[in-house]
């Protein structure tokens, strides 16, 4: 019993049952902040002319704008059980349908980039780690700056500037050229050509915080103790780095790369929008600008699912690296 | 006499500071020793000895350099060795023992593996063959249920079983030098005793050498056989363990003597060495001793004083015993 109870098994069985009552309160959460924003969803959608006192009176009573509040959440958690999360307002169809339509498009885009992203700044981050003031690691540093304090948009708008523009080696933006119906490998060819731009920005900018953490931490782990031990057992160097100083250096690189991986099905929405990339980020963008409510819940739900889950999968990550954690 | 297993001459270990001067901890270093020896270097905290220890197998942290000296392992000198011969060397011939054994051991790994993994490295057996020398020297280092050991993570087990471990992981190669640096000072003085009687046990028995570095009078008066007497980056008096204890030549040896503290006899004030050891970047250029000294005199004034034989084998750093 005390084995199991210091087992990863039944600390990863504790943490998921810790998301649950917070998957529960996000809910709510979102619920409440939607119903206290000034409008209603009815004030846009019929553009500049509005609706009719009889179209507005059927949607009311079909979206039950009108019941109490009480009601409406209590039929809100209800649907969501059943992973009915409504009708969008704008599109006519099941959120669900819509997000998952999408989903796939951001997925494509954000799991290569943070995976690339993660294996250059933690390697970088390593050889800066290791030079630390000299010429590389100096270098390194400044670009890992501008990585994260140029805003991404305008970083977006130079490579489209200077690639597609200029000297017209890739497609502005888009998923695919929608014009040249390929299939088959050129079609894979085609789509690869347009996450490029989007994927550099991304990479970019991941890479630049994974490379700071990973510089500073592996920096503060090189100065450790064990790792003279580990010299002096005469281990080769390549051995003492890998083995016995990155396992310890790991634990905040998972953080940040775990940060990212929750804020995935939100999507980089300020990369997609500037590359026209028809992702969730853009998604959401449109339903908070269009009040589409449904839409909105929907993806705040979709969103906090992946943030709760993500930063379970950190604990249960750090609980394999470390495994005092897992002894508290 | 047997042979020197380890022979250092006018060692040198060099640091260029932020400031831009350069300081030397170990200022030509000399001292040797024999194979099955228990050799003590002894001195305040700061004085160099355990950049001394490092220093020998080339883990001085950098930006130091060893810029002098020579330092033959058996016969070959190690300060010109490549690193996969210094890999090859360190952990299976020359094995070190540090102070805390809380920070020593990688927090993130099995006592197991990390003895198996340096079992594994020098002595090129199976998965199983070291799994067997692991519980072996666990069980060597008089660790119960070693078994069990074997598995548990370096915070689940105390200072002196953790103090074990780390002289288990020196021992499991079977190396002809153990460098022992401040081995039992995180301990509890309880603890002390038993890891040093332990550790003692088990180089004699096995026809080890050992330096053990202290600041323990206490210590080195029980497990040495040779003594030095390390302070300000030089080493300023060497003998025999009686010689060192009961003639001690060194004006500061005998001021160090006279400030351990004894059970025998009662004293109203304790006593210690008036003033502090000088700043790296300032050592006085002649005694470095001669501010704190209390028989400085007329022959001291104005060089460095050389490494004068007091008796065979016994030498010291002091004008005094200048012919």
């Amino acid at each position: 019993m005390e084995n199991f109870k210091n087992s990863l098994l039944w600390y990863s069985i504790k943490r998921l049952l810790q998301g649950i009552p917070l998957i529960i309160i996000v809910v709510l959460f979102c619920f409440a902040v939607i119903q206290l924003a000034p409008g209603t969803p009815l004030s846009l959608l019929g553009g500049s002319d509005g609706i009719t006192p009889e179209q507005e009176a059927y949607l009311t009573e079909k979206w039950g704008l009108n019941d109490s509040l009480f009601e409406q959440i209590v039929n809100y958690c209800k649907n969501m059980l059943t992973f009915d999360l409504g009708d969008s307002y704008r599109l006519g169809r099941p959120v669900m349908e819509v997000i998952l339509e999408r989903l796939p498009t951001t997925l494509l885009l954000l799991l290569p980039s943070l995976a690339i992203a993660s294996v250059l700044g933690v390697s970088v981050g390593m050889y800066c780690a290791r030079h630390m003031h000299t010429l590389g690691d100096n270098v390194m540093s400044v670009v890992a700056l501008a990585g994260y304090s140029v805003p991404l948009f305008w970083i977006g708008q130079m490579l489209i500037l200077i690639f597609a523009n200029t000297l017209g080696w890739l497609p502005v933006s888009g998923l695919q050229d929608l014009r040249a119906n390929h299939t088959g490998l050129a079609l894979v060819w085609d789509v690869f050509k347009h996450l490029i731009l989007p994927g550099s920005c991304l990479v970019f900018y991941y890479s630049a915080m994974i490379l700071r953490v990973t510089r500073t931490k592996m920096s503060e782990v090189l100065q450790m103790d064990y790792i003279k031990t580990a010299r002096a057992k005469g281990l080769p160097e390549r051995r003492v780095i890998r083995g016995h100083a990155l396992r310890n250096a790991l634990a905040p690189v998972v953080t940040v790369i775990g940060m990212e991986m929750g804020s995935l099905v939100m999507g980089a929405t300020v990369v997609e929008s500037v590359f026209g990339y028809p992702g969730t980020g853009r998604l959401l963008f449109d339903a908070v600008t269009k009040r589409d409510y449904p839409l909105i819940a929907g993806m705040f739900f979709f969103i906090s699912v992946t943030v709760i889950l993500a930063n379970i999968l950190v604990d249960i990550l750090y609980a394999i690296i470390d495994p005092q954690v897992r002894y508290n | 006499m047997q042979d020197k297993l380890l022979e250092v001459t006018d060692l040198t270990t060099t640091f260029k500071l932020q400031s831009g001067s350069v300081v030397s901890p170990v200022d030509h270093a000399s001292f040797f020793v024999r194979k099955g020896e228990v050799v003590g270097i002894v001195g305040e905290s700061g004085c160099g000895k355990s950049m001394t220890a490092t220093s020998i197998i080339r883990l001085i942290p950098p930006p130091g350099k060893i810029t002098e000296g020579r330092v033959l392992f058996q016969g070959k000198d190690v300060v010109r060795m490549r690193s996969q011969e210094l890999s090859a060397l360190r952990g299976a011939h020359i094995s070190t023992i540090f102070q805390d054994p809380l920070t020593f051991l990688n927090p993130v790994y099995t006592i197991g593996r990390q003895i198996g993994e340096t079992v594994r490295l020098h002595l090129g057996v199976s998965k199983e063959e070291a799994r067997k020398r692991t519980l072996e020297v666990l069980d060597m280092v008089k660790i119960p249920a070693p078994e069990r050991v074997a598995k548990s993570y370096p915070f689940e087990l105390s200072g002196g079983m953790r103090q074990r471990v780390l002289i288990a992981i020196a021992m499991c190669c079977n190396p002809e030098l153990i460098i022992a640096d401040e081995p039992t000072t995180a301990l509890d003085v309880t603890v002390q005793a038993q890891i040093l009687s332990l550790l003692t046990g088990l180089v004699r028995e096995k026809n080890i050498s050992m330096i053990l570095i202290t600041h323990d009078m206490g210590i080195v008066a029980d497990v040495c056989d040779r003594l030095y007497v390390m302070y300000a980056g030089q080493i300023v008096e060497s003998g025999t363990l009686d010689d060192i204890f009961y003639r001690p030549a060194h004006p500061y040896t005998k001021a160090l003597l006279n400030s351990v503290l004894t059970i025998k006899e009662r004293r109203e004030v304790i006593a210690s060495i008036p003033g502090v050891v000088p700043d790296i970047e300032h050592f006085p250029k002649d005694c470095r001793f001669g501010p704190r000294c209390q028989e400085r005199c007329e022959r001291c004034a104005g060089m460095e004083p050389g490494l004068e034989e007091v008796s065979p084998g016994h030498f010291a750093k002091c004008a005094l015993y200048r012919r």
